[in-house]
């Protein structure tokens, strides 16, 4: 791997300062806002905040991944091959669903809090993970695969030790998407009473006071950012050293997912 | 020995294969060739079972290859394919352990039987910490031979396994794989459409045609007597008479007679190589001598286009 690139640790640190100490902007929100009383968002701490949202988006993007990978597998089997339309086409259905729209509908089934929020998560997360799973697993190569069998790998041998490393830069591209757009999208969760970074930006347009929404925001972003490099490193570790025509990765998704 | 039984194999009703019935000798250097569909490989796929035939029984030593578990039975076969098909994301060294590996060999073992692989197949052991993409193709192909015979298998598939190569590396190959073939007497099974590689490396060679052995036999044995026109026209039609001077030696051909000058050439000496000489030398007769350099006799281009002949006609 490279070595440390200082544009990121700079990111880093910018981004653990605000984290850390959003209290010591009040002077330049004081100045940018002389009208505002309470420029910097007080009812959490950024850190609580920060924790909060992470935990949102690790706990439903990882489930998502885990549940995606795993109907990804069943249905590149013999034994699942015919769910692969109607599985394409259900994620897809999902997708299309705005998240305001899962959430309203998850409310009344869940209540407010973080449980909706966590269920519209996850539902979003699947599909990136699922399309890019299916993708790599396809494209194991045709010779791959009867090398595998001609040595006399079984089916889940097989599966563990050649198919799924050879599709990890593929899942892992797809895991990078699903993380991306849930950071972005666990702010709304903010609008049913999640705790997250969503709750500086929600609160700031429901009280009118700008300087939350910019705190809100620029957090989110640099979380997101910083997880996109990640993801990029990881990406490039896990790169097979192969032939050429191996694709480097997924298209990137964008970085910048800030407050909706 | 290797044993199909009116092994067919139909694909939507489509008969592709048989029924076939074919003896494989232990210890012998099998070829099938044939153009494209044929059937060649989709009968070397049935031995470790990756194609299952629909009627008929394909058995090897006795057994019959569907009595046993897949992974069992192809773990004791070797099998080599045109591309290498070497895992892309192991080093060399993991790709040549792979069934070592699945027979859950100690690792001690298995580093040791990965070195003398890598001597086996001439290659560097500095490549074993490669990946294979580092690799070129015939470096890659050697490998893939490495994988086949990393358990000491009984039996060797391989499936156009020079097909992608430059013909100078396929040629070294070729050499090598006669050489590994006569100095651990394994049984191997080759599929080729190159007839003139299926002459150079079979002990026996296997025409095939849509799905159905147009001629087996001898290598020397298809070239002299093609049993149809296809098999004439696949060893070359009137070329064959040429291709047939590679496998007899002009020792029964050699007449008894005053030395005359020039350069003796060998009693191994092939009838195409004697005929070689004399036309570049431009002379009609040649003096021999045997293996310790003793002179033996003369051949004369009247003996030898007899002999030719002989062996074309038989």
């Amino acid at each position: 791997m490279r070595r440390v690139d200082f544009h990121s640790l700079a990111l880093l640190l910018i981004f653990a300062a605000l984290v850390l100490f959003m209290q010591a902007t009040a002077p330049l929100f004081h100045w940018l806002f002389p009208d505002n009383p309470r420029p910097v968002f007080l009812r959490a701490s950024f850190l609580e905040l920060t924790l909060a949202h992470a935990e949102l988006v690790l706990v439903s993007a990882g489930a998502a991944a885990a549940f995606a990978i795993g109907i990804g597998v069943f249905v590149t089997r013999r034994a699942g091959r015919e769910f692969l339309p109607i599985v394409g086409a259900l994620a897809a259905i999902g997708q299309t669903f705005p998240p305001a729209a899962v959430l309203a509908l998850a409310v009344p089934a869940l209540g407010y809090g973080e449980a909706p929020t966590l269920l519209a998560l996850f539902l979003y997360s699947i599909l990136p993970v699922l399309e890019a799973t299916i993708a790599g697993l396809h494209a194991v190569p045709a010779d791959i695969h009867e090398a595998a069998d001609g040595v006399g790998f079984s089916p889940a041998a097989k599966l563990l030790r050649i198919e799924l490393p050879l599709a990890a830069p593929y899942i892992v591209a797809g895991m990078r998407t699903s993380v991306i757009i849930a950071i972005g999208t666990a702010t709304i969760g903010s609008t049913i009473g999640a705790l997250s970074l969503g709750s500086p930006i929600v609160e700031g347009l429901a009280a009118e006071n700008t300087p939350y929404v910019i705190q809100g925001a620029v957090v989110v972003a640099l979380f997101a950012i910083l997880v996109d490099r990640v993801f990029e490193m990881l990406e490039r570790r896990l790169a097979i050293p192969s032939r050429s025509e191996w694709p480097a990765s997924q298209p990137r998704p964008a970085a910048a997912v800030a407050a909706p | 020995m290797i044993e199909f039984d009116a092994a067919a194999k139909s694909y939507a009703g489509q008969r592709v294969l048989g029924p076939l019935t074919l003896s494989i000798p232990q210890g012998g250097l099998c070829v099938l060739v044939g153009p494209s569909g044929c059937g060649k490989s989709t009968t070397l796929k049935m031995i470790n079972a990756l194609i299952v035939p629909d009627a008929g029984t394909v058995s090897t030593d006795g057994t019959p290859v569907q009595s046993r578990s897949p992974e069992e039975l192809r773990r004791g076969i070797g099998y080599v394919i045109q591309s290498g098909g070497l895992f892309p994301h192991w080093r060399v060294r993991d790709n040549i352990a792979t069934v070592p590996r699945l027979l859950r060999w100690e690792e001690a073992r298995i580093a040791a039987r990965v070195n003398e692989l890598a001597q086996i197949v001439a290659i560097d052991g500095a490549l074993l910490d490669r990946f294979p993409h580092q690799l070129s193709g015939g470096q890659q192909q050697r490998i893939g031979v490495a994988r086949a015979l990393a358990a000491d298998p009984g039996i060797i598939l391989m499936d156009e396994p020079f097909g992608a190569l430059d013909p100078v590396t396929r040629a070294s190959l070729q050499t090598e794989l006669a050489r590994l073939h006569r100095e651990t007497g394994k049984t191997i099974v080759f599929v080729t459409h190159d007839m003139d590689e299926a002459l150079a490396l079979g002990t026996m060679i296997v025409v095939m045609q849509k799905g159905e052995i147009a001629q087996s036999g001898t290598p020397a044995e298809i070239l002299a007597q093609p049993r149809n026109d296809f098999v004439r026209d696949f060893v070359g039609g009137d070329d064959a008479a040429l291709k047939l001077l590679e496998f007899r030696t002009i020792e029964n051909v050699v007449r008894h007679g005053v030395r005359i000058s020039g350069d003796a050439i060998p009693v191994s000496t092939t009838l195409r190589s004697a005929f070689a000489r004399m036309m570049a030398e431009g002379r009609t007769a040649l003096p021999v001598e045997d293996e310790s350099g003793l002179y033996l006799g003369i051949i004369h281009i009247d003996s030898l286009l007899a002999a030719s002949k002989a062996s074309c006609g038989a």
